[in-house]
């Protein structure tokens, strides 16, 4: 591997990485103020994914602003499965809750298999050829506009919990549910508008993402295994850590797969997640609660 | 003299078995190949799904990744066979013995530091994901390209002319899987794999070797899924890294089980049979791409809505809606068996010191729990350990019973030193503990609950007679075929003790056993621990009734702070000037 070669898998890795970052960081949501690990977590960023590829082809509507139509209904699907599925699961283990959320990634990766079948589907954007080129390092516009789309997403949310009376609750929620409801939380309530939200945001994700990426019904698990990675890597329920994690994970899997130019490359990233599993099971920062 | 629920667990073996020839049976006799080719898939299936239950169900160690040992048992005999020409028959051997291997390996760290559950899941998840991008990238395996089997048909190489050959075959693999989890599940160990899926902290409390009982079942059913690897491979005549390893076949093992009851016997079993032809059935209704998927679909509900409305699985959902109709089953038993010593050795004249602590602390991350701690427990004494919230009572009872190991000290028992040792050894060794919480196994029976700490050192009979011994003593006997998640908390209490007694110790390390009892509970529980130590027992109690420890206790130690602040008669240490500032002080403060 060249060193240009390096250097150009590290930037289009670490672009990439941001963009994981949302998707993971939805999830970590999830889990630190409910603790559901959600496994269909990706199938619903699948959902939105086919969402803009449909506004594309009905409306011609552009993925970015596909994202203003999808969010609110995306929100509204979060609103449903939370009160149908998680709500009744809360008090079971996370392993129960992932089963039947696995259940439910077998549902909506099937049902995708049958109204759009195996082809892999993309949205055709003016700007999806065009590229920066710096220091000879050439950088798709597509992927860095979804990069700043998305970071800047993640610093809203991190904004919002940080300087907001709802953020607050939010914070108090995940790091003692009980004391919070003491306190006066409405826990139920901050758990279903947080679950709502995480499922919102994955719009502005699945958006993004459609400016340069494709999508079959495979894509959904793709991103669930990618984002359930990402969070045990970076501390259940830290969301820094979340952040760091996903950018290391999008570097570890663009190198890994310059470096190998094989189908093994992936193996690389799942025995890095073994050893970040067994040797540093709080996170990177050791501030996740315990896997 | 036969076990309570024994005879059940015989009948649901036998009618697991029954129910895999039934299924094999009907296929043969429509004589049409296509329903004999969806039997041999559904039995491989039955055959995999109660192979991960050995594991995932009756041990409760979920796997997400019993795809890896079926592609392992695959890939190797296929790989042997291509090769060197190696029978398939051999190669399963070599397949299986690798794959428990592997088992052997995932399991090692999570098991041997009692990692959490969703860190075993998602290991065996990785490992999955690991061999299928590693065999996909080896040219010699094939790449992702695959590899093809071309043997000759003949049993030798495990291929048939006729379908029916495969069914058979399968048949007779999965009859035998189901049988042996069925023989293991019925005799002791499936006891301990009860009570290790109920509470691990109980089952190490009773003396349970977790680690090998779990790495048993893992390499059990790492083995087996091999062997149905092999079976696949040579019945297909064709393999690829997403067909064996893919994680597909981990979910659809854990579907098919969690749907038919995980844990349970016939859960595996009817899982897949009712499901698979289901599916096929709205496979061959739909057709096209509908229908190509839509079984997938109606897979993936059936998971969510058993989940949901039948959290046990269709097995545990039957059994809860028979048992509610049929009245207690237990034969009534006209008088308990007579009261009979636990620890039948004499109580020591001259003072022999049992237990020596000697300087032992305890630091989580930046608590000094407990600080340079050293004191000794003398044989036939009860020694009461007190002192405010939060002084390190607790820590110390996990000390000593092996829960957690000192940063600092060492503790010895009977000459030898113990800090260290897992639970289950120090337990062996003649300590047992009870917990302030109470760790119940909510799907065993307080009858079962005690059996289990018995089963430990003695076979079924022998167990039986000290089990029936200890509830008699305990006063549980006329509870001893409620669950326990449905006693009192002042039977969760006795039900700790006794659970501590089946073990046979010589020591008894009791957290707050008096804790939340009536009065008259309280002087049952008084009377019990002065019958014990007549027997010989050492009891170390940790006790905030001061009623009872006053009267109980030969000795005291005070801590405070995680120091040992006082130790001595009960009289001297109460009227400590520094006890009662720490302890009885702030008591009558509030007053």
């Amino acid at each position: 591997m060249t060193l240009e070669l390096a250097l150009q898998a590290s930037v289009s890795g670490l672009l990439l990485g941001g963009i994981y970052a949302l998707i993971a960081l939805a999830l970590a949501l999830v889990f630190g103020v409910m603790r559901v690990l959600n496994f269909a977590h990706g199938d619903l960023l699948l959902i939105a994914m086919y969402g803009t590829v449909l506004l594309d082809k009905m409306l011609g509507l552009h993925p970015y602003a596909a994202i203003v139509v999808l969010a609110p209904l995306m929100g509204a699907l979060g609103w449903a499965m939370f009160v149908v599925f998680i709500r009744p699961l809360l008090a079971s283990s996370v392993l129960m809750q992932a089963q039947l959320t696995i259940g439910i990634s077998f549902m909506i990766q099937s049902a995708a298999l049958m109204i759009f079948g195996a082809d892999l589907m993309n949205v055709r954007t003016t700007f999806e050829n065009s590229t920066w080129s710096v220091g000879g390092i050439v950088i798709g516009v597509p992927l860095l506009a979804a990069f700043a789309v998305s970071v800047c997403t993640c610093a809203f949310v991190g904004w919002f919990l940080a300087r907001t009376e709802t953020g607050c609750r939010i914070r108090a929620t995940a790091q003692d549910p009980v004391m919070a409801q003491l306190c006066g939380v409405a826990v139920p309530r901050v758990q279903k508008l947080v679950f709502a939200a995480s499922i919102a945001v994955l719009a502005i994700a699945a958006g993004s993402l459609m400016t340069f990426f494709h999508v079959t019904p495979h894509t959904g698990v793709q991103f669930s295994i990618l984002s359930l990675l990402i969070v045990v890597l970076g501390g259940l329920g830290d969301l820094k850590g979340t952040f760091v994690g996903a950018l290391l994970i999008g570097l570890a899997e663009s190198l890994a797969g310059a470096a190998f130019d094989s189908a093994l490359a992936p193996a690389v990233i799942y025995i890095l997640f073994g050893l970040a599993l067994l040797f540093r099971p709080r996170g990177l920062f050791g501030r996740g609660s315990i896997a | 003299m036969t076990l309570p629920g024994r005879h059940a667990r015989r009948v649901e073996t036998a009618l697991a078995l029954a129910l895999v020839w039934v299924a094999a049976g009907a296929a043969l006799l429509t004589r049409n190949a296509y329903w004999i080719s969806v039997a041999t898939t559904l039995l491989m299936w039955v055959h995999l799904c109660a192979a991960w239950n050995a594991v995932g169900g009756m041990v409760g160690q979920i796997s997400f990744g019993n795809a890896a040992f079926f592609g392992i048992g695959a890939y190797t005999s296929t790989w042997l066979g291509a090769q060197f020409g190696l029978s398939p028959w051999l190669g399963m051997l070599a397949g299986g013995t690798l794959a428990a291997g592997a088992g052997w390996c995932v399991g090692y760290l999570p098991f041997r530091w009692r990692l959490s559950h969703l860190v075993f899941a998602l290991l065996t998840m990785t490992l999955a994901f690991v061999l299928q991008f590693s065999v996909s990238g080896i040219k010699s395996l094939g790449g992702t390209a695959g590899l093809f089997i071309n043997a000759p048909t003949s049993l030798g190489s495990m291929r048939f002319d006729e379908p029916a050959g495969y069914l058979i075959m399968i048949a007779l693999f999965a009859s035998l899987t189901v049988l042996v989890v069925g023989l293991l599940f019925q005799g002791r160990r499936g006891y301990f794999w009860r009570a290790a899926r109920d509470n691990e902290d109980a089952a190490a409390a009773a003396g349970i070797d977790l680690f090998r009982i779990k790495q048993e079942a893992l390499a059990f059913s790492a083995f087996a899924s091999a062997a149905a690897g092999t079976f696949y491979a040579q019945q297909i005549g064709y393999i690829d890294p997403h067909s064996v390893l893919g994680l597909d076949i981990a979910i659809q093992i854990l579907l098919f089980a969690v749907v038919g009851g995980a844990g349970t016997q016939l859960g595996p079993v009817v899982g897949p049979l009712l499901l698979v032809p289901l599916g096929e059935a709205l496979r061959l209704n739909l057709g096209g791409s509908a229908g190509a998927t839509m079984h997938q679909f109606f897979y993936g509900a059936a998971l969510v809505a058993v989940i949901l409305l039948w959290p046990g699985g269709i097995v545990g959902g039957l059994r809860k809606a028979f048992s509610a109709r049929r009245p207690a089953a237990l034969a009534p038993t006209p008088d308990p068996p007579p009261p009979r010593t636990v620890a039948p050795q004499p109580v020591a004249m001259a003072r022999e010191a049992l237990i020596e602590i000697a300087g032992i602390g305890k630091r989580f991350g930046g608590l000094q729990a407990l600080h340079e701690i050293s004191f000794t427990v003398y044989r036939g004494e009860i020694l009461g350990v007190i002192g405010p919230n939060g002084a390190g009572k607790t820590t110390l009872f996990s000390l000593l019973a092996g829960f957690q190991s000192p940063s600092a000290g060492q503790i010895s028992y009977a000459g030898q030193r113990i800090d260290g040792l897992a639970p289950h050894e120090v337990c062996r060794r003649g300590i047992a503990r009870t917990f302030q919480i109470t760790q119940a196994f909510p799907t065993l029976t307080v009858f079962d609950t005690v059996l289990t700490a018995a089963l430990v050192r003695h076979d079924v009979a022998a167990a039986q007679g000290i089990a029936d011994a200890v509830l008699a003593r305990t006063g549980l006997w006329p509870r001893r075929s409620a669950l326990c998640a449905d006693i009192t908390l002042a039977e969760q209490r006795r039900l700790e003790i006794a659970r501590a007694l089946a073990t046979e110790p010589t020591v008894l390390l009791l957290d707050e056993s008096m804790a939340g009892l009536t009065a008259r509970e309280t002087d049952e529980a008084l009377h019990l621990l002065r019958g014990l130590r007549e027997e010989g027992l050492t009891i170390v109690l940790i006790e905030h009734v001061m009623r009872a420890v006053m009267s109980v206790c030969d000795r005291l130690v005070v801590l405070d702070a995680g120091k040992l602040i006082a130790a001595g008669a009960p009289a001297t240490v109460a009227s400590d000037p520094q006890v009662i500032r720490a302890y009885l002080g702030a008591r009558a403060e509030r007053k």
